[in-house]
């Protein structure tokens, strides 16, 4: 009875990886947290899978354990204070435009949390702002807000204002870090 | 920068390349069967803690003890005169006396959602089941002083078990527990039972009991019923919610809890639970050097073979923070094939064999895993730093590897386990 239950949980999980591992990246910008994101929302996602396996979108089900894992990890103190470093990673990396790549990342970190939340739910997980805000456990108008804010800080950091002789950042520009630090790019 | 731009943004960084998944769903799976068995733990499967207990204890109405009359009719067993304060988590209090056709205190081996046993300094929690249909009795014997009686309550309460339905209503009585674990339970009490062994006792809106075995000291049984789960999940949940009717019942065991019936049986049971303890649990390792001032918060186990194996394994540490420290050893395979990615954490070895180390930023700690050692899974937690204070928890600073290292494992046989797992 139980074995059954555990095979279909870990088919599950084992099924959704790939999303729940990238979804939870999005929302850590680190992929050991990431991890341990995933890791957490699966336990709980165990104790709760007579319920997720029986409701008609357990994606969504299990989205809704991720996003509110993350929101609480970073309420508590041990967010605030710590930051890890990932370790190299062991796949081969991805030649490209990297420099770009980089301002995506340092863009989307410097939002923050709940921002950066209301952005991957309405614009990677194309939840309509009711369905955001449901999840979020907040109003469509604070959706909303988020939104347009969080737009307006991305537009900021990745659209600067160009200056004579300096088309691209310059040294002297200062993006905000993951917690909310200033950050100083090297130049 | 727009809609369309932001899609975009997000697309790209999703396709960062992503490193070996350090995610380990089999320990997922481990953590949530202790997250399950405590919530069933909590009687009423959740007089959730979160429903809010109104309590008000009229004055000279509810008196601290409920009274005890003489003591039970002959053939029953009487509880004690005084109960202990203070449990050992190395030995259970209370065993079942009696159980109904086709259940067994063994029934963990093939339920793992509810497999073990639990022992606290303030409760033992046993479980007895039939594994032909996935009932469940479980039997929660709490140290004298660690529930109080209260006044009426109103609570939302677990009707079935998987999945549940919540109902909201109030009770005229409660109990509220501390079950050794530092939470608190709430059991509401629906209506007045006839006393058992002596004692007060009172009827719980699952179907169980609960009553007063000594002055002042208090027990409960909570008759349950686990899903099979599969392709029938929804329509077995309405089914279930129903009453205790999932799957036929084996001859004499009554389909639906809230039954006459059924209420008997409860009762028999309750009426012969024995008290006091006897059989140590016996664990597959021991710890040398503990840290000084540690001891035992918590066991897990199973009744097999006529031994209490702590297979569950064991939390421990200094008085402030009783549970710094997860030991758990069993039979390697138990839970099936183990594989552990590096991810994060880092290849060591433990007594020659290959063990992963993983920083454990939820609880800033550490936690070790290896999958096959003389036979035996070694998996250690600890909880290194008080995430309020910030300080070191005392004792911990050697972290798991070296805790591992000290580990003596004793093989595969329980006649060469340990009744003293901290040495």
């Amino acid at each position: 009875m139980n074995g059954r239950r555990d095979d279909e949980f870990t088919d599950y999980v084992t099924e959704r990886m790939w999303w729940l591992r990238r979804l939870a990246y999005l929302l850590c910008q680190d992929w050991p947290r990431a991890d341990d994101l995933v890791q957490a929302t699966i336990t709980r996602l165990y104790t709760h899978w007579g319920r997720a396996a029986a409701v008609e979108h357990t994606d969504g089900y299990v989205r809704t354990i991720l996003v509110r894992e993350y929101l609480s990890e970073r309420r508590s103190g041990w967010a605030r204070r710590v930051s890890l470093t990932a370790e190299p990673p062991d796949t081969p990396s991805v030649l490209g435009d990297r420099e770009g790549a980089l301002d995506l990342r340092a863009a989307l970190a410097g939002l923050p949390p709940r921002q950066r939340a209301t952005l991957v739910l309405r614009f990677y997980c194309d939840l309509n702002v009711d369905q955001a805000a449901q999840l979020l456990g907040c109003s469509a108008g604070t959706v909303k807000s988020q939104t347009a804010k969080g737009i307006a800080a991305l537009r900021r950091t990745l659209q600067p204002p160009r200056s004579p002789g300096s088309p691209e950042h310059g040294p002297g520009n200062v993006t905000s870090g993951p917690d909310g630090m200033e950050v100083q790019p090297r130049g | 920068m727009d809609d369309t731009g932001v899609r975009a943004l997000l697309a790209r960084v999703a396709d960062d390349p992503a490193p070996p998944s350090r995610v380990d769903i089999a320990a997922a799976r481990q953590r949530g069967r202790r997250r399950i068995r405590w919530h069933r733990a909590a009687l009423a499967a959740a007089p959730l803690a979160a429903a809010a207990a109104v309590a008000l204890v009229v004055s000279g109405i509810i008196p601290a003890t409920l009274g005890f009359g003489p003591g039970g009719p002959g053939g029953l067993r009487p509880g004690p005169e005084t109960a202990r304060s203070r449990f050992s988590p190395l030995q259970p209090y209370a065993a079942f006396g009696w159980l109904p056709a086709g259940f067994s205190t063994a029934a963990g081996a093939a339920m793992p959602a509810a497999n073990q046993d639990q022992a606290t300094t303030l409760s033992a929690t046993l479980v007895a089941g039939d594994r032909a249909t996935g009932r469940l009795l479980t039997l929660t014997v709490s140290a004298a002083g660690a529930c109080q009686f209260t006044g009426p309550l109103r609570a939302s309460v677990l009707v079935s078990e998987d999945p549940p339905r919540l109902m909201t209503k109030t009770y005229p009585h409660g109990l509220r527990c501390s079950d050794g674990t530092g939470h608190r339970v709430v059991t509401p009490l629906r209506a007045a039972a006839p006393g058992i062994g002596g004692g007060s006792a009172f009827y719980l809106p699952s179907g169980g009991l609960a009553w007063e075995y000594a002055p002042g000291s208090w027990a409960s049984l909570t008759p349950s019923a686990q899903s099979p789960g599969g392709r029938d999940r929804l329509h077995r949940m309405y089914q279930a919610a129903a009453g205790w009717a999932i799957g036929p019942g084996p001859a004499g065991f009554p389909a639906t809890i809230q039954s006459a019936a059924s209420r008997a049986l409860v009762r028999k049971v309750a009426e012969r639970v024995s008290y006091g303890a006897t059989a140590h649990i016996v664990f597959p390792f021991q710890l040398a050097g503990r840290p000084a001032g540690w001891t035992v918060s918590m066991a897990s186990y199973v009744p097999a073979g006529g031994r209490l194996l702590g297979t569950g394994g064991l939390q421990a540490g200094p008085a402030r923070y009783p549970y710094a420290l997860y030991a758990g050893v069993r039979p390697a395979g138990t839970e099936g094939k183990c594989t552990i990615n590096r991810g994060q954490g880092r290849f060591v070895r433990v007594h020659g064999a290959p063990a992963t180390l993983y920083p454990n930023v939820l609880n800033s700690g550490q936690a070790l895993y290896v999958c096959d050692i003389g036979g035996l899974y070694v998996n250690i937690n600890l909880f290194m730093t008080d995430p309020k204070t910030h300080r070191q928890v005392p004792g911990t600073s050697l972290g798991a590897l070296a805790i591992a290292r000290r580990m003596r494992l004793l093989g595969t046989d329980p006649a060469a386990w340990t009744t003293d797992p901290l040495g």
